[in-house]
């Protein structure tokens, strides 16, 4: 066994709700998706059935293979190609946490410090994660309980301070292009929320396997509701033109905070949980890499890969794009959501067809 | 006792990096921008001009203006060149010895010949680079802005600090905007608005006095989207103001109702506005809706204006100067072409449907736009004293 560990339901929902919060706080790409107007905060709760239609063959494959992590029913299910596309995935995820660092050290270098080189950034924060990592799922989970509060105030607490600031007006007309766009705007943070597939690779550590529902229902849930708040504020503080030029909407709307001639300045708020969360979105992304390798390969613990993986993490984010505006092309509604589709939607139901076709899993019995 | 040394010396490692951030900047490194002027000279190059914080001085003299025995003026003008802004602040680092600082800015001086030639190019840098802040506030300057930083200041040790002042204290009037970077971003961006900053202008003094010149307040440079075309006094830009229900505080000076000759002075205590965009026949027609509550702030006449009747005709004489107020300021907008009133932005919410048809020749539309102006001004209340202090007894 490669982890004794057990996590609630509710430290899963938490988990996922800090990885995919946390980028939202810096870049937020469902503005920029269509219909890319003044609608999107009232659009976007169609990504919540998105959601629920995308986690169905995960949810289906976790009632088949109770006992097992996505690797390993992958096998189970596919037989001979099963570590090929085991590895497919730890490459993809890989990819992933390439992308989540270097979205980590651009920030700092764009909005903070532009002259700190971005490796330290991200040599520190592997570091930290790798600890992290180190002691398991159980140490994840209370991370995720720890921080996912601190994080929920401070959005919570700078959106209340902007109340002046915002202007309602901003969001009519309403519905300008219909209902049909509210499709494309759903799709869009469905896309990006990787969280799903390390979701079903920790699925066997929860403590009450009953509750695997419960985390797909109310998980989505959690994400859209602070998408909702995060896009609403942004909409009706900048106005939707302006909030779609900046490469860092929420940043800049934290940075308007003034309440009297005391409370301003107060963006470090905003740099502190992008630290915090990043940090438990990396050790989170990191640990289903290193726990897919241990299983794909049947070894007796993941730890010794933790240090090796971390130095090819903190090397592949030098390579993944040639400048920031390639990065963030890659990273746009048009190619990163195809891209993640793929694995989140295209290969899950592929392999529920084939568990079912060929009798796999619990159910056939 | 290995698990015990291994931590120690984990701490020894560790404590090396609590000494300090990676580029860190310290108050005698850097140099402080009060407040920033851009010119644009003839040859089309820009000319900036830098206030500096000397925080030495500042510290030391007690507040006295120069030359009674303080530590002498407490910022220094950096002037330098380039063909870009950015250019011309890293020029900048040829005479000025520390880092400079933008962070601290809060006023930013556009010359006329500059503003003239368009907002948004000399603008990208501050909504590109990460220290200057969106809340500083942004004003055209008549004549050159080069002039208005020199400008010392009576009051204020720092002229930079009297600047942002102004604009702070332009709500007394409401004769004058008040725009932060983040308005101007957000009027900059709109397809059908244009834009406005507040104007500054350096008033000479009468001979005798410490300083020769000084900054001043002076109504509102008006855009065409980036591009200054024209000044709007200080009615017009009160009439601006009452459109769009940003007018805060202020005076207005009527003629008394019993006694032509005298003047009676309403205050403005609080004001709003509403702007209802309607289409007759396809044609953009808008009623413009501002209330407003006043008091009897001051008369100089000596009749007894505490009667509801007088009051009544208060209101009229109320209603009167705040609807020419907002003609003249409809009138010039509508002449020159430009949608200051965001009537552009209230189509688009009210006529989705019909709006990309308007918004191609908003300007044209806008200039012949039918304009409604509907006022409900009340006087509300007299102060302390009900009567003059030498009150006629109304003749019957």
């Amino acid at each position: 066994m490669l982890e004794g560990g057990k996590i609630s339901a509710r430290q899963m929902i938490l988990l996922v709700f800090v990885s995919r919060v946390i980028y939202w706080i810096t870049s937020l790409p469902v503005l920029l998706a269509p219909p890319a107007n003044q609608d999107v905060w009232i659009d976007l709760w169609m990504a919540v059935p998105i959601y629920w239609i995308v986690a169905l063959p995960f949810y289906f494959l976790a009632k088949r293979f109770p006992q097992q992590s996505f690797y390993e029913y992958t096998q189970a299910i596919t037989g001979k190609a099963g570590p090929w596309l085991g590895i497919l995935y730890v490459l993809f995820l890989l990819h992933i946490t390439g992308l989540t660092l270097t979205n980590f050290s651009e920030f700092f270098t764009t909005a903070v410090m532009p002259e700190t080189p971005s490796l330290f950034f991200v040599i520190s924060l592997t570091l930290i994660a790798a600890y992290a990592v180190y002691h398991g799922i159980e140490v994840l989970g209370r991370l995720s309980e720890l921080i996912a509060p601190i994080i929920m105030i401070a959005i919570i607490g700078v959106v209340l301070l902007l109340v002046n600031d915002m202007n309602l007006q901003e969001l009519t007309p309403f519905l300008e292009k219909g209902i049909y766009p509210s499709i494309f705007t759903g799709l869009s943070p469905v896309g990006q929320t990787i969280e799903i597939i390390e979701v079903a690779i920790i699925l066997p550590f929860l403590n009450d396997l009953r509750k695997t529902k419960k985390v797909f229902i109310y998980a989505p849930l959690l994400l859209v509701f602070f998408l909702f708040i995060l896009t609403f504020s942004e909409l009706t503080v900048l106005g939707d033109d302006l909030a779609k030029t900046y490469t860092y909407p929420f940043y800049n709307i934290v940075r308007l905070i003034h309440v009297g001639d005391f409370l301003e300045r107060i963006e470090v708020i905003h740099v502190t949980i992008w630290i915090l969360g990043m940090f438990v979105k990396t050790a989170f992304q990191y640990y289903v890499i290193v726990l897919g390798i241990g299983q794909l390969f049947h070894l007796k613990s993941y730890k010794p890969l933790i240090l090796p993986m971390g130095i090819i993490i903190v090397a592949s984010t030098n390579m993944l794009g040639s400048n920031v505006v390639a990065f963030r092309e890659f990273l746009s509604f048009e190619i990163y959501d195809w891209y993640t589709m793929f694995f989140i939607l295209f290969i899950p139901s592929l392999l529920l067809l084939t568990a079912v076709l060929r009798k796999k899993g619990e159910y056939s019995k | 006792m290995k698990k015990r040394s291994l931590n120690f010396m984990l701490c020894l490692v560790l404590s090396f990096t609590l000494t300090g951030c990676w580029n860190r900047n310290e108050l005698n490194t850097l140099a402080v921008i009060q407040a920033l002027g851009i010119d644009m000279m003839e040859d089309g190059q820009i000319n900036l001009t830098i206030q500096l914080l000397k925080p030495g001085v500042l510290q030391g003299a007690p507040a006295q203006t120069k030359g009674e025995g303080g530590g002498g003026p407490c910022v220094w003008i950096a002037t330098v060149k380039g063909k870009t802004i950015t250019e011309a602040i890293r020029n900048a680092t040829t005479q000025v010895d520390r880092r400079l600082f933008a962070s601290q800015n809060k006023v930013v001086v556009i010359g006329e010949t500059a503003a003239q030639s368009g907002l948004s190019p000399l603008l990208d840098y501050y909504f590109r680079y990460n220290k200057p802040r969106e809340l500083a506030y942004i004003f055209v300057a008549k004549g050159k802005a080069e002039d208005i930083i020199n400008a010392e200041n009576e009051q204020e040790k720092v002229p930079g600090k009297a600047i942002e002042n102004l604009a702070k204290a332009s709500l007394n009037t409401s004769k004058a905007p008040e725009v932060t970077f983040h308005d101007l971003q957000r009027s900059l961006v709109s397809k059908t608005s244009s834009s406005f900053l507040p104007g500054l202008e350096l008033v000479k003094r009468p001979a005798g006095t410490t300083i020769e010149k000084q900054v001043e307040l002076c109504g509102t440079a008006i855009f065409k989207k980036d591009k200054l075309v024209g000044w709007f006094d200080g009615k017009e830009s009160r009439g601006l103001l009452w459109v769009l229900g940003k007018v805060k505080s202020g005076i207005l000076v009527v003629k008394s109702p019993e006694d032509e000759s005298q003047k009676v002075v309403l205050e403005i205590i609080r004001a709003s506005s509403k702007i209802t965009p309607e289409l007759i026949d396809g044609k953009p027609t808008v009623t413009v809706e501002v209330k407003e509550e006043g008091n009897l702030g001051e008369q100089m006449s000596s009749v007894d204006l505490s009667n509801p009747d007088a009051f009544r005709e208060l209101e009229d004489k109320q209603a009167e100067a705040i609807k020419e107020e907002i003609n003249a300021a409809l009138s010039k907008a509508q002449e020159w072409g430009v949608d200051l009133f965001k009537f552009g932005t209230e189509y688009h919410r009210k006529f989705p449907a019909e709006y990309p048809e308007l918004e191609k020749n908003w300007e044209e539309e806008f200039k012949n736009m039918v304009v409604n102006v509907e006022i409900d001004a009340k006087v509300l209340r007299e102060g302390q004293a009900s009567k003059p202090i030498r009150a006629e007894k109304k003749t019957e």
